[in-house]
């Protein structure tokens, strides 16, 4: 047990964490407001951005860089809090919703919505997305059965994953036309993110957040021991059913406008847990916001990896996630909670 | 062990019948009484579909299923877990990164290279897990968890190939589902060897599977040096899934489901859980090529989509049968 630091300590030094993620935050989207395929100079963008000018640079921010920025953000934090969640709810610091088979069971349900209904609109992929995505959670929690040993529920996960996304490219490939535009999709990307796709996703994350900040106190439950929680009864199994739907409301949505972007929602949790610890309080929006600072800068990262073409930004979170992951397994494998 | 036995014979007539199946349907089919003289030679019409054509690709799916089935069932048992497969442990994707890797980066390479770099790729894929997991012990629960992200990390490379070479994107998607489509005696003679060599290591193996299913001190108190042991039954696997996937592509589900079966029949015993997994891997490559075919006469559905479809839901099955027995 660390010895806890004093109150006022602790406060001050959550608040310049927030306000040092804050300032990154910022610069990350300055960033990719500046620097990009077009060279963009620093006054252009101040009118820009105070809507001041009306030439083609004006618009190309206002229109396409900036509304990709804030979806980078909104997504981030979609993804970073349906990651803490799950990792709540399971107990199993290596859950997210990609392991638990929601971004694939949301891009495949998309992609059947996208190949059987011509000109599927925004809200109905995101409804195809929440059922998909639904049912692929339902899947690998029945199989990876009730007492979530780590390696079950990964491996469960995992082939899920590929049943799903077999099936997924089986659809591409028997529909040949749209393919390039969906295994762009299918990758994660922001690429074509337009001021409409904000203004879709903004209604989940504020339903999303208006039920989840509420509710922050009953989730303190989750972290009690199994005996004490439950001893507590039938208020865990409502505090899970909820988490639950939120997990699906939030990846859910990310997922039908942006692609299943992968790891994020794993590794976020972890570095805001590393950062301020299991206060509830402190870590829920920390995680909201450093998820959404990551993505703005994988975003701005998967620009420049195949320049000057654009790349999907899920693969720059696979491949930092990915040996993250190794490294979570295998520290949590010397702790011995691995089996 | 004469449940053993019969469901052996079994499996071989239902692959015998499978063959036949596949021999004849497709978007020419051929009438029973044609095949047979093309079979023996005799001058017949359909003789160039059959011999060039169908046996091959009859031949490659038989023999793959086969590798596939034998890798599945040495994960199971060394990772103890029924989840265990070639492609969810990430050598699969290993291979398929690589020979993604030269169908885009190497267009114009000649088309044995593809085989050769998958096998590489598998190769590779093993290697990191190895020097990844502890102390190179490769323990089960960390090998599986290092290799479901090693696979992720294999699986960004693929789409980053796939999303910066859109004009190719057609042939790699689906040699990267899976297909039999275009196999000829070429292929045959690059995967035969490996295969005929392979398999009988892996079932004169047979004592070591047995005991490692105890658990490492189990196996370790038997006298056995569990790490070496792990290692180069690993190595096997890896071998035979990289022989497979270089020549029909990442075919998923059979690694996973074909020894599970078998397991169903004759438990445990290796003995009779390689020779069987093997049979009702190859039956299920051709029931899935079969199938594929035709679905959607004259299109064809790559065969490692029909065998996720198939495969799919007899594994949901198994898994919640397995849950409740637990």
């Amino acid at each position: 047990m660390m010895t806890a630091p004093s109150q006022g300590k602790q406060k001050r030094s959550a608040f310049l964490l927030f306000l040092f993620s804050f300032l990154l935050l910022i610069a990350g989207i300055i960033s990719s407001l500046k620097w990009g395929q077009a060279a963009i100079s620093w006054r252009t963008l101040y009118e820009a951005v105070t809507y001041q000018g009306n030439d083609k640079a004006h618009l190309y921010i206002q229109t396409l860089r900036l509304p990709r920025a804030i979806m980078a953000f909104v997504v981030g934090v979609h993804l970073a809090l349906a990651g803490l969640l799950t990792q709540l709810i399971t107990r199993n610091p290596l859950a997210s919703p990609h392991i638990f088979g929601i971004n694939a069971g949301a891009s495949f349900a998309v992609v059947i919505g996208l190949v059987a209904i011509d000109g599927l609109s925004l809200f109905g992929s995101i409804a195809f997305a929440f059922v998909g995505a639904a049912l692929g959670a339902l899947l690998v929690w029945s199989l990876a059965g009730s007492r979530q040993q780590h390696v079950r529920l990964a491996l469960a996960g995992i082939a899920v994953h590929f049943l799903l996304s077999s099936l997924t490219e089986g659809m591409i490939i028997l529909n040949q036309h749209s393919t390039d535009s969906i295994l762009f999709w299918l990758v994660g990307s922001l690429s074509s993110v337009v001021w409409g796709d904000v203004h879709s996703i903004l209604p989940f994350t504020v339903i999303s957040l208006v039920v989840l900040i509420p509710m922050i106190p009953s989730f303190r439950l989750l972290l009690m021991d199994d005996a004490v929680a439950t001893g507590l009864g039938q208020r865990i199994a409502v505090v899970r059913a909820v988490g639950g739907l939120l997990v699906i409301a939030l990846a859910g949505s990310a997922v039908a406008l942006c692609g299943p972007i992968g790891f994020l929602c794993l590794i976020v949790p972890h570095i805001a847990r590393y950062l301020v610890g299991g206060r509830l309080a402190v870590l829920v929006p920390l995680t909201g916001l450093l998820g959404g600072c990551m993505l703005v800068y994988a975003d701005w990262i998967s620009k420049f990896i195949a320049f000057p073409y654009e790349s999907p930004v899920g693969i720059v979170t696979a491949v930092i996630g990915g040996p993250f992951f190794i490294y979570l397994a295998r520290r949590s494998k010397s702790r011995g909670m691995a089996e | 062990m004469r449940k053993g036995m019969y469901a052996l014979i079994v499996s071989a007539v239902l692959l015998l019948l499978l063959a036949v199946v596949s021999l004849r349907v497709g978007a020419v089919p051929v009438p029973l009484r044609e095949l047979w003289n093309s079979l023996t030679m005799l001058p017949s019409p359909d003789s160039y579909i059959v011999l060039q054509y169908r046996l091959p690709r009859v031949v490659i799916a038989l023999l793959s299923g086969i590798g596939l089935a034998v890798a599945g069932d040495i994960l199971q048992s060394i990772v103890r877990n029924p989840l265990a497969s070639p492609d969810v442990i990430g050598i699969t994707k290993g291979a398929g990164f690589m020979a993604a890797a030269v169908i885009f980066l190497f267009p114009g390479a000649p088309s044995y290279a593809l085989p050769i770099a998958a096998f590489l790729g598998a190769v590779i894929a093993l290697v990191i897990l190895l020097l990844l997991s502890k102390r190179m012990t490769l323990s089960p629960s960390s090998f599986a968890l290092v290799g479901v992200a090693v696979g992720a990390v294999f699986q960004a490379g693929i789409q980053y190939l796939l999303v910066k070479h859109p004009s190719d994107v057609n042939m790699a998607l689906l040699w990267m589902s899976g297909s039999l489509w275009g196999r000829d005696w070429q292929d045959v003679l690059s995967l035969l060897p490996w295969i005929a060599i392979l398999t009988p290591l892996v079932w004169l193996s047979y004592p070591k599977l047995n005991v490692l299913q105890l658990g490492d001190e189990g196996s370790a108190a038997l006298g056995m040096n569990v790490p070496r042991q792990r290692f180069l039954l690993l190595a096997l696997a890896a071998l035979l899934t990289g022989s497979s996937v270089a020549a029909v592509g990442s075919i998923g589900f059979i690694g996973l489901i074909a020894p599970h079966i078998a397991r169903l029949f004759v438990g445990g015993r290796h003995q009779w859980l390689v020779p069987l997994s093997a049979l009702i891997g190859a039956d299920l490559m051709l029931l899935g090529d079969v199938i594929g075919r035709i679905l959607i006469i004259p299109r064809e559905v790559p065969v490692g989509i029909t065998t996720a479809v198939i495969g799919a839901p007899y594994f949901i099955y198994l898994l919640r049968r397995e849950r409740k027995s637990v």
